[in-house]
Parts: C-alpha cells; sequence; structure tokens
C-alpha cells in the first residue's frame, strides 16, 4: 500500500501508527518495498518506523502474524491510507 | 537489530567498529585523543563502561531518567498546550511515545546488560544508531526533520541521567577532542583554549569559524565531515588527521601507533621550520623585502604572531568583545584597555584594527532579527552605521589608544563609495567630540578598507582619494564572486581562489591600487597557501597578512623563490583559464621550489 502523508513518515504519523497498534492482538511489521523481510520493522515502535525514512507515495508492505491477524491487517492499511489520522491543514 | 562489520576479534566483553570519516582539513598535525562533545548543552558522557555488578543500579537509574523525562514533557503539554500552535502539542506526545518505545528500551536495556554500557553511554549510542540507520535509507532533508525532534528526547534523557554531575568542558581533567555539528564565535570564545586538543565538526569549510580559531589555536582540525557527531560518543577515542582530513573513530592498536609516528615526524618538521626561519626576514631569494603580517581573534595571540617574526597586526579582529553573551555593549573604557595593552606589546610595530564586523543576530544575542541571508544583510559596517552609538564608542576607543603605539583602522564590507563616505563621516565627528572635550587622540591615523565585496574591487579608483591603504579579504571576496557560502561543506569544492575571476579581479585591484599609490595587503586564507603564495608574490602583492601558526611555512616559501621567478609564474596562470588547471600548475611549481613543505 501507498503512503499518503505529505511530509512522510515522520514523528507524528509514526507515533499515530505504533499508538493504533498498541491495542492488537497480532504483531504487524511494516516494510518499504526494497527491504528484506527480516529487516521489516515491528508497528509498535515509533522509532523503527522513523528508520523506514518513508517519504510520501512509497510503498509500504504490511505483515501481520497471529490472532486477529487478518482483520487487524486490514484496520491498519484504512488507517494509514487515510493519512493515519493526521490533519496537516495547520503545518507550515 | 542490524549487523556491524566485526573488523578485529572481540575484546573483552566489548565489541568496537574501527571507523575513518573525510572531511576537509583545515589545519594540519595529528591528534590522538578523547571525545568531547560540545553541542548547546555542553554536556560530556563520563563514563561509557560499568563493571557487572552494576548492571542493576545502572537499569535503575536508566528508567528513573526515563520516568522523569516523561514528567517533564508531560508538564510541557499540561501547562504550555493553550500556547501553542496546532502542532506543538501533538510533537510533544510523539517524545513521549520515544521513551515508551518498548524496542528502544530493549535495545538500550540490552546495551548495558550484555555489554556492559553505562546508561549514558547506551542511551546515546542507541539513539545515533537510529539515525545512521534513518540516513541510510532516507534523503537528508528527511533525517535532519527528525533529528532535531530525535535530539530532544535523546538530550532530555541523558540530561537527566546526567543530573546533578553534568560536567562542562572546564571540569574537565584532560585535553579533548572537541567534536560538534559546528562552533559558533560564542562557543569558542568561552572554550578553555588549554583544554582541546582538536577540533572536528560535522559543518564548516576551510575559512568558517572553526577552521580560523583552529588555526589561531594551531591545533589540527578537520570540518565539513558531514556526520561525524553521529559516530561519536563522549570518551570514545578518535585520531585527528589534519594532514588528510580524516577522524578515525575508535582506532584499533596499529592504527594508534601508526599515528604516534606520524605525530612525532610532523612535529620534528615543525622545530626545524621553527629553527631554521626563525630570526630571519622575509626575503624572496633575490632580495625583496615582503612584509609579513599576522591575522588574529583575541589579543593573547599577539606573543605567537611576535613570536613567529610577525613585522606587525595585519588584522587584528575586534569581535572578542562582543563574544561574552552577557555583554552586548562593551564600554569604551573597555575597547580602549584591550587596544592599548595590544599596542604596547608591539615595540612600535603596527596593528591594523578591523572595525567590528557582526551580524545583527550575533549583536542582540537573540533571534528578532533574522535575516534570510545574513552574509548579504546587515553587517560590518552597515551595522555600524545603523547603530552608530556602537561605532562611535569603538572608534573613539581606537582613537584615544593610537597614541600608545602604531595604528591602523580597517573598515570591513564596505560595497560603495557613498557606504565610505558615511563612515568617515562619523569618524570626523568622533574626532570633533574628543577634540571638544580636549581628550588626547592620534589625528593621523592611516585609513582603509577591506576588498571583499565585489563592488568595491571593481570600483577602487572611486574611494582611492579617501584611504590610504587596501587589506583584500579573499574569504569573503572568493564567496561572494562565485557565489559559494563558504561554510557550506556540500559546495566545498566550488570554493576556488584560482577561479580565474578571482584572479582577474586581483589584478585590477592590485593595477588600480598601485596607480593610486595605495599600500596592499592580503589577510584572507589564500596567502597562507602555499601554492597562492608563489603566485601572490608575482602578482605583486607585498605585505601578507596570516594566521600566526602559518607565518614559518610562508615565509620560508618567500625565501625559496626569487621575484622574478614568481612573476614569470604569475605571467603564465593568468592566460589559464581552467581552475583545476591553475591549481595542478601552482602545485607542481610548489613542490619543486618546497619540497619539504608536502
Amino acid at each position: 500500500m501507498e503512503l499518503p502523508n505529505q511530509p512522510g513518515l515522520h514523528v507524528r504519523p509514526a507515533k499515530s501508527i505504533s499508538d493504533f497498534v498498541d491495542s492488537f492482538h497480532s504483531t504487524i511489521t511494516i516494510r518499504t518495498s526494497d527491504m528484506e523481510e527480516e529487516n521489516a520493522v515491528n508497528a509498535e515502535s515509533i522509532m523503527g518506523l522513523l528508520t523506514l525514512g518513508a517519504s510520501r507515495g512509497e510503498e509500504l508492505i504490511l505483515e501481520a502474524e497471529g490472532k486477529n491477524g487478518k482483520e487487524e491487517l486490514e484496520e491498519l492499511s484504512d488507517f494509514i491510507s487515510s493519512g493515519c489520522g493526521v490533519d496537516y491543514d495547520h503545518e507550515k | 537489530m542490524r549487523n556491524f562489520p566485526i573488523l578485529f576479534p572481540p575484546v573483552v566483553e566489548w565489541i568496537t567498529i574501527m571507523k575513518s570519516k573525510q572531511g576537509i582539513p583545515v589545519v594540519p598535525g595529528y591528534s590522538i585523543g578523547k571525545v568531547f562533545v560540545l553541542d548547546s548543552e555542553e554536556y560530556r558522557i563520563p563514563e561509557r563502561f560499568i563493571e557487572d555488578q552494576e548492571q542493576e543500579k545502572e537499569l535503575q537509574r536508566l528508567h528513573e531518567a526515563r520516568e522523569k523525562s516523561k514528567r517533564e514533557l508531560e508538564d510541557i503539554l499540561d501547562r504550555f498546550s493553550q500556547r501553542f500552535g496546532g502542532d506543538t502539542a501533538p510533537i510533544v506526545e510523539s517524545y513521549i511515545s520515544i521513551l515508551d518505545d518498548r524496542h528502544l528500551l530493549e535495545i538500550i536495556e540490552n546495551s548495558i546488560r550484555e555489554n556492559n554500557h553505562s546508561a549514558e553511554y547506551a542511551v546515546s549510542k542507541a539513539f545515533r544508531d537510529y539515525i545512521r540507520q534513518m540516513k541510510a535509507s532516507s534523503s537528508d532533508d528527511y533525517v535532519s526533520r527528525i533529528q532535531d525532534d530525535v535530539d530532544d528526547v535523546e538530550s532530555r534523557w541523558i540530561r537527566n541521567l546526567l543530573g546533578e554531575q553534568r560536567e562542562s568542558i572546564e571540569e574537565v581533567e584532560e585535553r579533548m577532542i572537541v567534536i560538534a555539528r559546528k562552533l559558533t564565535p560564542s562557543q569558542t570564545a568561552t572554550l578553555p583554549r588549554d583544554k582541546v586538543l582538536a577540533f572536528a565538526t560535522d559543518e564548516g569549510g576551510r575559512t568558517s569559524h572553526t577552521a580560523i580559531v583552529a588555526r589561531d589555536l594551531g591545533i589540527p582540525a578537520v570540518v565539513g565531515i558531514g556526520d561525524v557527531t553521529a559516530d561519536v560518543s563522549g570518551g570514545d577515542t578518535v585520531i585527528v588527521d589534519g594532514n588528510r582530513g580524516l577522524v578515525i573513530v575508535n582506532p584499533n592498536q596499529e592504527t594508534i601507533d601508526k599515528y604516534r609516528e606520524l605525530e612525532r615526524d610532523f612535529q620534528e618538521f615543525e622545530e626545524r621550520l621553527l629553527r631554521e626561519m626563525k630570526g630571519k626576514p622575509a626575503e624572496t631569494s633575490d632580495g625583496h623585502h615582503i612584509s609579513l603580517m599576522g591575522n588574529i581573534q583575541y589579543p593573547g595571540e599577539i606573543d605567537e604572531a611576535l613570536e613567529y617574526g610577525a613585522d606587525g597586526i595585519g588584522l587584528y579582529r575586534t569581535e572578542f568583545l562582543y563574544f561574552d553573551s552577557n555583554n552586548h555593549h562593551p564600554s569604551e573604557e573597555a575597547h580602549y584597555n584591550a587596544y592599548r595593552e595590544s599596542l604596547q606589546k608591539m615595540e612600535g610595530r603596527p596593528i591594523t584594527f578591523r572595525t567590528v564586523d557582526l551580524g545583527a543576530d550575533k549583536l542582540r544575542g537573540n533571534r528578532q532579527n533574522w535575516q534570510n541571508n545574513p552574509f548579504l544583510g546587515m553587517r560590518g559596517v552597515r551595522l555600524c552605521i545603523e547603530h552608530s552609538d556602537l561605532f562611535r564608542t569603538q572608534l573613539r576607543a581606537i582613537l584615544r589608544a593610537a597614541l600608545e603605539g602604531e595604528a591602523k583602522i580597517l573598515f570591513p564590507m564596505i560595497s560603495s563609495q557613498d557606504e565610505l563616505k558615511q563612515v568617515l563621516t562619523i569618524y570626523e565627528e568622533c574626532k570633533e567630540e574628543l577634540r571638544t572635550d580636549n581628550i588626547p587622540f592620534s589625528d593621523n591615523i592611516p585609513l582603509g578598507v577591506m576588498v571583499e565585496v565585489p563592488s568595491l574591487a571593481l570600483t577602487i579608483d572611486l574611494i582611492a582619494d579617501d584611504v590610504d591603504f587596501l587589506s583584500i579579504g579573499t574569504n569573503d571576496l572568493i564567496q561572494y564572486a562565485i557565489a559559494v557560502d563558504r561554510t557550506n561543506a556540500e559546495i566545498a569544492n566550488l570554493y576556488k581562489p584560482s577561479h580565474p575571476a578571482i584572479l582577474r579581479i586581483l589584478q585590477e585591484i592590485f593595477e588600480t591600487g598601485k596607480q593610486h599609490d595605495l599600500s596592499i595587503s592580503l589577510c584572507g586564507e589564500m596567502c597562507s597557501d602555499i601554492k597562492y603564495v608563489l603566485l601572490l608574490l608575482g602578482m605583486g602583492l607585498e605585505v601578507f597578512s596570516v594566521a600566526p601558526t602559518a607565518m614559518l611555512e610562508v615565509k620560508k616559501i618567500i625565501r625559496s623563490v626569487s621575484l622574478e621567478e614568481a612573476e614569470e609564474i604569475a605571467e603564465k596562470v593568468m592566460e589559464m583559464s581552467d581552475p583545476e588547471e591553475t591549481e595542478t600548475f601552482l602545485t607542481e611549481h610548489a613542490k619543486r621550489i618546497v619540497p619539504e613543505a608536502f
């Protein structure tokens, strides 16, 4: 899936994502399409998400493991496509 | 999380990785020592490693500091969230989330448990590793946006860890290698100079402030490395190779031994040079006398300049009086005393005082007067004309102190005939005031202008009658003429004294200056560069003003060549149009004439 956020995946959207998956039962990992599977980061870790350096429009690959994985994966995917709940209108 | 290449087998419980980083060499020499990372907080991590039995305590400290940092941030949110604009609250919340990041915490705890790192070192290292990873996978733009946020959390956590024990460099026992993103004038002014072995910075160029200070101190320096601060933590051992522009982090024993030898050889070379050159005049091999003067930033450097045989101080920078951030307006007496003492040390040799060359931001000490282009803005004489009380204070002090010795006055950044006229009007008014109040002063101080703005360089004839001498400031002249920020490491390769435009401008200055009988000196870094000394000699420069540490080498070159030969070299160069070709040509001749210097 593609990251729609303007300045890319920096601190605010990273936090939003890590908060969002906090209540999940499954473990979700994210990586950019040019990364190896074993290097994917855990979506809970805000610092890990920041190392993805994902910029706008970049393709992200999400994987889920464990209970409720399928539903939670979809929820997260929707959340990210809609901008990670971050409103950039006030940003200069 | 990532695999480090292991360069040599683990020793004891820890693995260190030797890493070599390339930057711009600005002051030659070698230095091996421990790192002091200078940032705006000026903290140093005192210990990197702990004993096994201290691990539990260290983990406890780690968490306490983490909780404290969280509370501080929550407090900020509570108290200030009303005042902030839309963005700030969510950002502060993000900082709190970083502190809650379980993965980050796990990495840090492992660092303590498995590598016996101290809490401070573990935190610092973890963040630096993350930043490094980010840099590997993202654009510079992205990283710099994130870096400030991450730095904030890191420094808060470490500050809380250090607590009462925060150490500033003054308290440090041994001399250390100072590493920073960049060094501002006020930071270097307050650094205890006897504690610094060498400098290495992320930013900066050959003529940036760091380079100037290091040169004046005579210590090795490498700038424009890009990201050395990301790879070092306080307490790391590094080697600074000021000859090749390298910084080697955590060198292995073999490398350390190699560098100790290089250091010894270099010191021998310097001592030999001193023995050879001391007391000898700066004269070409066919007997033409050249004036060799010193560039200084602080009056304390006069002794060194005189020791190396300076004929005078060609550039006495006066900004030091303004570096103490508590005092924006030093009194006339403060100026007067400094100048008087300096002149008295010279035993008749001249001092050329450059009137204050500061930007508006430095003066106010805060960001109220943010300028987009400080180099092109309200600075130098423009600032002095705009805030003339400051200017008058300084001028009066110089006028009075000039009775104690041979003084000259140099006005920086003049860009037009009109600007100079305004300056001279103020100068005359100061004299009038002193005369009226019966305060003794010197009435015939030679006056000069810094030729650094291209508009002035091309209109010397228009100001020739109003001044007695010219001082060419190539550092800024090159910057303005080629449009290259001399502190920007990314475009450092564009900053070329050998650019034909610069050579033509210089030629123009020399010709017009001589036509009008003006004495011409050059005080930029260009004239302490071996290859350009030959060229400048050949173009007719008779007064070289250089940093004290460059004096002996410049003298040696002058003594090794005849004026005739220098003129031949200059003639050939003026026909060249490729800066690279010019540099190669000049370097070849320099190598031939002074092989020992290479």
